[in-house]
């Protein structure tokens, strides 16, 4: 291999090498050479590591890094440009195995056709990569953080608008009953037709407040993990028409259509029977309120004999947008409109959960929204004799 | 003869690009983080579905090194490069302004080159709570597609239809 090593001259620095140093450093095994002629097709190889590559074959498809790079290589080669380096080239499953390479491509001299140099940067490579992956996983660390933060400031943003919601929403029925009933008490201030409305108002008020009351009570208990379910055998069709019964009972239910679709079979199941009825007092309160006039809702039990136990309210109210659709279950987002703790929701998942089931509720805008609760097949249980 | 072309694989780092590829072309995936030091190709051969019907493609996948940065670096990377996937990470803050900034470098060096995008990473955002992107289709056309190398979601359409753009305007 000496003759083309005596012949590299400008690129190599070769002009005053003494003879056989290219051997030698090419001997180290850390170095490869190849020659190109003007066609780009291997004139000769030089490096342990470079035995697969058949002289005349075309350079292009036997190095397919060099795919892309024709006429830089050709411009090299007519000394139009002066070399081309690509520092840190790995081809993983190819011949240079697990190498890491940097290549760099040079012109032979006298339009002769191009010289490849080829260094194994493997341990360089291998410091580099720790360094970039140190310094990666930090700055991701760093992001993780921030955006914790931020969701930490969020939530407590959250929080605080939410107690001052709080106050004004547990004054304002308290008002109406403290004053409806001052009124009341006065013989004079009211006619005896207006009576029943005022007394009416005072009933709202009080349901209102026991509701949000409830809310906070149970979302208390369940952050704390104070919340103990009182099991016992329930059939689910009768929570479910208790449920709806309730529901009938709200306002705005009466401009609605209520559907119910049972099973023939009903299924039993372990569960706590007021807190499952919950959950479903919330989706079926949440659908009237986010249904106009005339819209349907329909409460369905999948019908399945064995597995999950499903149950569904479908409306086919205004839908939830995509970016409120995430935070739904969060505590204190209070819904866009038609009031409420903002609590309901939180606490019926936490409620699901604590059955080991889930709640998810898929919403399109302008069709509907589907809750879904599911609980677990090991819940269901046989009907007491 | 068989076509061959170069396509890089561009995005910032740990959005996925090194399994994006791995997925693509092994079917397999990694949990691990191994940063990628500058440039690694494999090569793919596949069939792409073209309107003049099926044609053999090999593809040249430049799986690049995510920190890498500057104007020099991706020009001599980038150099000859047939098209690009630009990849982002829905987890991550603002990733269509991420892909935006890789997508624009592509736009300079490569005119012309078809780009698609990958919004990878989708098996952990919900899709109510993933970015649509348009703006990324606006400035550059091609596709977008929320992904996953994790579960392969969307990953072969999204390689096999930047091989057909390719393909049919004949870079
Ligand atoms: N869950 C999930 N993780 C992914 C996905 N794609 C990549 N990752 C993870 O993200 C990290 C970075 O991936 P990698 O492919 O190395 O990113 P690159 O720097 O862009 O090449 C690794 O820990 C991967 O396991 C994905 O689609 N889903
Ligand atoms: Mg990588």
């Amino acid at each position: 291999m000496a003759e083309p090593a005596s012949r590299c001259s400008g690129p190599v620095g070769a002009r005053d090498l003494p003879a056989g140093a290219l051997d030698r450093l090419i001997a180290t095994g850390r170095f490869g050479l190849i020659q190109l002629d003007r066609d780009l097709c291997v004139q000769a190889r030089h490096g342990a590591w470079l035995g697969w590559l058949a002289p005349g074959a075309q350079a292009i498809q036997a190095l397919p890094m060099l795919l892309g790079y024709e006429p830089a290589l050709r411009a090299i080669a007519a000394g139009q440009r002066p070399s081309l380096l690509l520092p840190r080239l790995a081809w993983p499953g190819g011949p240079l195995g697990e190498r890491v390479i940097a290549l760099e491509v040079l012109p032979a001299g006298d339009g002769a056709g191009l010289l490849l140099w080829l260094q194994d940067a493997s341990e360089l490579a291998a410091l580099e990569q720790q360094v970039v992956q140190q310094r990666n996983e930090l700055s991701l660390a760093e992001a993780a953080l921030v955006a914790a933060r931020a969701a930490a400031e969020a939530a407590h943003a959250a929080k605080s608008a939410f107690l001052a919601n709080l106050s004004h929403d547990l004054k304002s029925p308290l008002q109406v009953i403290l004053g409806n009933a001052a009124l009341l008490a006065d013989e004079g201030a009211l006619a005896a037709a207006e009576r029943p409305q005022f007394l009416q108002d005072i009933a709202a008020s009080g349901q209102f407040l026991l509701a949000m009351i409830s809310d906070l009570l149970e979302v208390a208990a369940l952050e704390s993990g104070r919340l103990e379910l009182s099991e016992e055998p329930v059939d689910l069709a009768l929570v479910l028409e208790r449920s709806l019964a309730l529901a009938r009972g709200l306002p705005g239910a009466a401009e609605r259509q209520l559907a119910c679709r049972l099973p023939s079979v009903r299924p039993w199941l372990l569960a706590d029977p007021i807190r499952l009825q919950r959950i479903l007092a919330n989706l079926l309160s949440n659908a009237i309120k986010f249904t106009t006039p005339g819209g349907l809702i329909d409460v369905a039990q999948q019908a399945e004999a064995a597995g999950p136990l499903v149950v569904t309210v479908s409306d086919d109210g205004c839908g939830i947008d995509p970016a409120r659709q995430v935070r739904l279950f969060e505590p204190f987002q209070t819904p866009a409109a038609g009031g409420g703790s903002g609590l309901g929701l939180h606490a019926a998942r936490g409620l699901a959960e604590l059955h080991q089931g889930s709640l998810t509720i898929r919403s399109e805008p302008g069709v509907g929204t589907v809750a879904c609760l599911t609980l677990p097949a090991e819940r269901r249980t046989e009907p007491p004799p | 003869m068989i076509a061959a072309r170069k396509i890089c694989v561009l995005g910032d780092f740990a959005v996925g690009k090194t399994s994006l590829i791995r997925r693509y072309v092994q079917g397999s995936f990694a949990e691990d983080y191994q940063a990628t030091i500058g440039v690694a190709i494999t090569r793919h051969r596949t069939e792409i579905a073209t309107s003049q019907g099926p044609q053999a493609l090999d593809q040249i996948l430049w799986d690049i090194e995510g920190s890498l940065h500057g104007r020099d670096l991706a020009l001599r990377y980038l150099e000859g490069a047939a098209g690009a996937l630009i990849v982002g990470d829905l987890t991550r803050a603002d990733p269509v302004a991420a892909m935006a900034a890789h997508a624009a470098i592509v736009a300079q060096e490569l005119p012309g080159r078809p780009m698609v995008f990958a919004l990878n990473k989708a098996d952990l955002v919900e899709p109510a709570a993933r970015p649509d992107g348009q703006t990324l289709l606006a400035s550059h056309g091609g596709l977008l597609r929320c992904c996953s190398a994790k579960t392969g979601e969307a990953v072969p359409e999204l390689f096999a239809a930047l091989g057909a753009r390719i393909l049919e305007i004949g870079i």
